[in-house]
């Protein structure tokens, strides 16, 4: 008996390895690579790579690129439709970027380099409903090509960016032509009132502000705050922003800015600029699986010289297992118009130089971006105005295959009512070329 | 009756004796944290991306780490379209920020886009976690296998939280407890679609790094691999740097 129970016992012993064994017999042929995949790996990336990079390098040297930048290459062409005619325009921008980090200072810049070839000037009044330029010639007749209703596209080399970064323990300091921007929304940011996106290319590059911004860190709320404050003539008519930007639980910004506004009677040509106030918060986080933002502002104006008014926004976002990313966000903009009725020539002419920030008072954004295998990238966006009826449709196709190019190809399908936003141009495309160095 | 008695005890820990030299679950996946708690470091990659049409794409990324994945930050160096362009990895992937340097905005991702392809590589910002073996996933100890001619335990991690994969095959070295197999499963799939490997590896300052990390998409037949460039170990990082705002600089 006793050694019926020893034989059981070796039994077992040797059936535990056994057992593990056989488990790894039951795993499937996908289960473990075939090969040597590190060799593998090896001979992918000897032929993909550069043979300066070997393992071993100085660790304190990284061996990052102190010049880089691109050249981006714009096709437009634009339908204009007052004057039923095809305009084309070719826009071109070489950028050189030059960056250098020493111990506790990081230095930034940025040059660009302009050039423009075709339809180079621009006449406002064109792009107006004929409603508003039948006004226009009312009061002054049909001699009103004055250069306040023009824009030229000149050649220009710009300064876009220069500032030098100095990072203490317990302050940080940004000093010279930066990037601020602060808001949480896609399309809009109606707490930041330093930054105009274009609303129909919200992604690209923002002018930049002339500031010294000092940063502290808030360990507490894991954030910090920013206060910049924005060069002008005089100290006195300086901008000042005050941000807190902070992640505890979700993202949240608290906002603060004191800042200039110009408005131009264009009947007149005359400018007057004052100072607004405004007071804002943002934030981002989500809701079960999708994400949520949202951001509202009261400005006001200083010594009751212009009007207060209200603006926020909400939105939310969702990716799909299939690499579908779909997007929506709402605008409302109390200082708009209620519909197409209430644009004036003033309203149009403030819009379109940019001293307003839209036309209606109530916007929707809703797009869609499908990852194609992973090289190119498809997307349908739709920009409406819901106070007038008009909407802009843009479809959108970019191919990211090599490294140092890019190619986008985007058109703008508007319609609308007469006298609405979008109605003035009723299509253009583009064609995009980026090329990095 | 001394004999009898003797056999029995020795027949007893003969059953036993491999259930007690063989270590649980939860001991293999607290040694796994252990080795990859690297309390500070900064490595250079290059990453190739090797896709299923042929074309290649290499990028150079510089990370810092904290408390092994605990917090993390990466930034692009190179080529000069994604220069600048960076992640922070915080609470071991719970959250996740990016900058792009095109746009010049910090944006938090939120938890459902953390499926989504990390740059147009093979690893998802989910992936980022892996470390995070107790606190993520539920463990379970499948054997002894051997992978990459080392003995290894073999696991099967089931995410705890909605995850994009429905299990995790894992084999990890019996000696550095590096996991230098992962298998990842979809729901109701019974073959893996995705395989993370780990090899090269050298131990420095008593921490196990995998010089070489490849993560295979075995239904795309594409590959995302990454070598180590340079390593540098930093018990002392200065932890202010793990934070949103860092990444713009």
């Amino acid at each position: 008996m006793r050694f019926k129970f020893l034989l059981l016992s070796v039994l077992i012993f040797f059936s535990i390895p056994a057992a593990a064994e056989t488990n790894r017999d039951a795993v499937s042929s996908n289960e473990l690579p075939a090969g040597d995949p590190f060799g593998e790996a090896e001979a992918i990336i000897s032929s993909s790579s550069n043979a300066e990079d070997t393992i071993g390098e100085k660790a304190d040297t990284v061996s990052s690129d102190i010049l880089s930048g691109y050249l981006e290459s714009r096709a437009l062409l634009l339908h204009s439709a007052p004057k039923q005619e095809w305009l084309f325009q070719n826009a071109n921008k070489l950028k050189l970027k030059l960056d250098k980090s020493f111990n506790r200072i990081n230095f930034h810049s940025e040059i660009n380099f302009s050039y423009y070839a075709g339809h180079t000037r621009l006449c406002l009044l064109e792009y107006l409903p004929q409603k508003q330029v039948k006004a226009l010639s009312n009061l002054f007749g049909t001699n009103f090509s004055a250069d306040v209703y023009n824009y030229n596209y000149n050649n220009r080399i710009t300064v876009f960016r220069a500032y030098g970064v100095i990072t203490l323990p317990r302050v940080s300091f940004f000093i010279g032509r930066q990037p601020v921007t602060c808001g949480t929304g896609y399309v809009w940011n109606p707490v930041d009132p330093v930054n105009k996106k274009d609303m129909l290319d919200p992604d690209y590059e923002l002018p930049p502000l002339d500031a010294l911004r000092v940063m502290l860190p808030l360990p507490a709320v894991k954030g910090e705050l920013n206060c910049a404050y924005g060069f002008r003539n005089n100290f006195k008519d300086g901008e000042f922003l005050a941000f807190i930007r902070a992640h505890a639980w979700l993202d949240w910004h608290l906002v603060y800015a004191y800042y200039n506004y110009h408005k131009t009677d264009f009947l007149t040509g005359l400018t007057t600029s004052g100072k607004r106030s405004l007071i804002g918060a943002a934030f981002a986080g989500q809701a079960g699986e999708v994400g949520i933002h949202g951001e509202a502002a009261y400005h006001t104006g200083i010594k009751k010289k212009a009007t207060a008014y209200f603006s926020w926004l909400a939105g939310f976002d969702y990716t799909f297992t299939f690499q579908n990313r779909i997007m929506a966000e709402f605008y409302r903009n109390d200082s708009g118009s209620k519909n197409s009725q209430q644009y004036t020539l003033q309203s149009w002419l403030s819009y379109i130089n940019m001293e307003q920030g839209c036309l209606g008072k109530n916007y929707l954004y809703l797009s869609s971006t499908q990852i194609l295998f992973d090289i190119t990238e498809l997307s349908l966006s739709a920009l409406i105005n819901l106070s007038d009826s008009s909407y802009c449709l843009m479809p959108q196709y970019k191919i990211m295959a090599l490294d140092q190019l890019d190619i986008l190809l985007r058109c703008m399908i508007m319609d609308g009512s007469k006298g609405s936003e979008f109605a003035a141009v009723n299509e253009s495309g583009e064609l995009r070329i980026n090329f990095y160095f | 009756m001394k004999v009898k008695y003797a056999l029995k005890l020795f027949s007893i820990l003969i059953i036993f004796t491999p259930a007690l030299s063989a270590l649980s679950s939860a001991a293999i996946v607290a040694r796994m944290e252990k080795a990859a708690a690297v309390p500070g470091c900064r490595m250079l990659y290059r990453q190739v991306i090797k896709r299923a049409s042929g074309s290649r794409s290499v990028f150079k990324i510089e990370s810092f780490t904290m408390n092994g994945n605990e917090k993390q930050l990466l930034r692009y160096l190179h080529p000069a379209k994604v220069k600048g362009t960076a992640f922070l990895i915080l609470n071991s992937g719970d959250d996740i920020w990016a900058y792009f340097s095109a746009t010049g905005r910090v944006r938090r991702i939120a938890r459902h886009a953390r499926r989504q392809k990390m740059m147009g590589s093979d690893f998802t910002y989910e992936d980022m976690s892996m470390t995070a073996f107790k606190e993520k996933y539920k463990a379970e100890l499948l054997g002894e296998d051997k992978v990459f001619a080392k003995a290894c335990y073999k696991l099967k991690l089931i995410p705890k939280e909605r995850s994009s994969y429905a299990k995790l095959i894992v084999w990890t070295d019996k000696k550095l407890f590096v996991p230098l197999l992962v298998n990842y499963y979809a729901a109701g799939e019974k073959t893996a679609y995705k395989q993370f490997m780990q090899g090269k590896i050298k131990v420095i300052n008593s921490y196990p790094v995998a010089r070489m990390v490849i993560m295979k998409n075995l239904e795309d037949n594409s590959q995302t691999i990454m070598q180590v460039l340079q390593v540098e170990m930093k018990p002392n990082i200065n932890e202010d740097m793990f934070v949103p705002s860092y990444l713009k600089r």
